[in-house]
């Protein structure tokens, strides 16, 4: 089934979502190659999940892994979307969304595997559209994400888009190093984004 | 005095002269201040603490207040 765009999506149907500089769509499991190992492999990439590259395992063995987990995504309570930059194509990284229907709420998770895409406002850009989605087509009355305190990166994301701190769970992970590692909850209303309290580059970003 | 330090580490974090950082700069105005100049500037404010900064101190670093705010610590 092709994707659909946010005014004809259906739980259940694939989705697209398009910014002004990438596309966001649910994956197949099929479209699972190399380049998502080559993540997998990546400590820098890992490390901003506080987990260690994946070594040791064959390629094929973390290709199915991977499938299974795209296969996993129903488009109606769990996605997968790719990102794919409008120009080059090549997919740099995805969300990860679990929507829960009856408290009306979504977790979004981000990867952006493609080093080179650091910095450039990709998360910012692209979950614009994912927190679009979620609030005026998806019912979700709440978006709400969590990182480790030592994620710098994704601490700026969440409040340079207007989300708020809602607590710090002190201790509550076991860092790669094994150290304890704070985690830092954010979230964001529909109301608030509504009056785009806070948030910035909305709309865009530089790409 | 801090204010100044303040700027003036803010500005080399972000890779930008400190008259562009104005009284008022914070990650929702300033166009520089992107995650990656936000990560220069959490290295910068510890090495220049000697300490690592913690979840609170992190979370709430958004504006040029707060960063003179931690150097005044």
């Amino acid at each position: 089934m092709a994707p659909a765009n946010a005014a004809d999506w259906r739980p259940g149907r694939p989705l697209a979502l398009e910014t002004e500089h990438y596309v966001l769509r649910s994956l197949a499991p099929h479209e699972v190659n190399l380049r998502h190992v080559r993540w997998l492999r990546d400590p820098e990439v890992m490390a901003t999940l506080n987990l260690r590259p994946m070594k040791g395992v064959p390629d094929g063995q973390l290709l199915k892994r991977m499938q299974s987990d795209v296969a996993r995504a129903d488009n109606k309570a769990r996605f997968h979307l790719g990102i794919f930059p409008k120009e080059g194509k090549s997919q740099i990284g995805y969300f990860a969304i679990d929507l829960d229907e009856k408290n009306a709420h979504a977790q979004t998770r981000v990867v952006i595997g493609e080093r080179e895409w650091w910095g450039r406002d990709v998360v910012i850009e692209a979950r614009a559209a994912l927190i679009d989605f979620l609030f005026s087509t998806a019912g979700v009355e709440k978006v709400w994400g969590s990182t480790s305190s030592r994620n710098i990166a994704s601490i700026f994301n969440y409040r340079a888009q207007g989300f708020t701190n809602e607590g710090i769970l002190r201790k509550h992970s076991t860092g790669i190093d094994g150290s304890r590692l704070d985690i830092v909850l954010f979230g964001l209303l529909r109301e608030e984004w509504v009056a785009g309290k806070g948030a910035r580059r909305k709309e865009g970003g530089r790409g | 005095m801090s204010e100044g330090k303040a700027r003036r580490l803010l500005a080399e974090a972000l890779e930008i002269g400190e008259p562009e950082v104005g009284d008022d700069a914070s990650i929702f105005s300033l166009e520089a201040w992107d995650s990656l100049a936000h990560m220069r500037l959490v290295a910068a404010l510890e090495s220049k603490l000697g300490r690592p900064l913690d979840a609170p101190e992190i979370v709430g670093l958004a504006t040029l207040a707060d960063v003179e705010r931690l150097i005044e610590t």
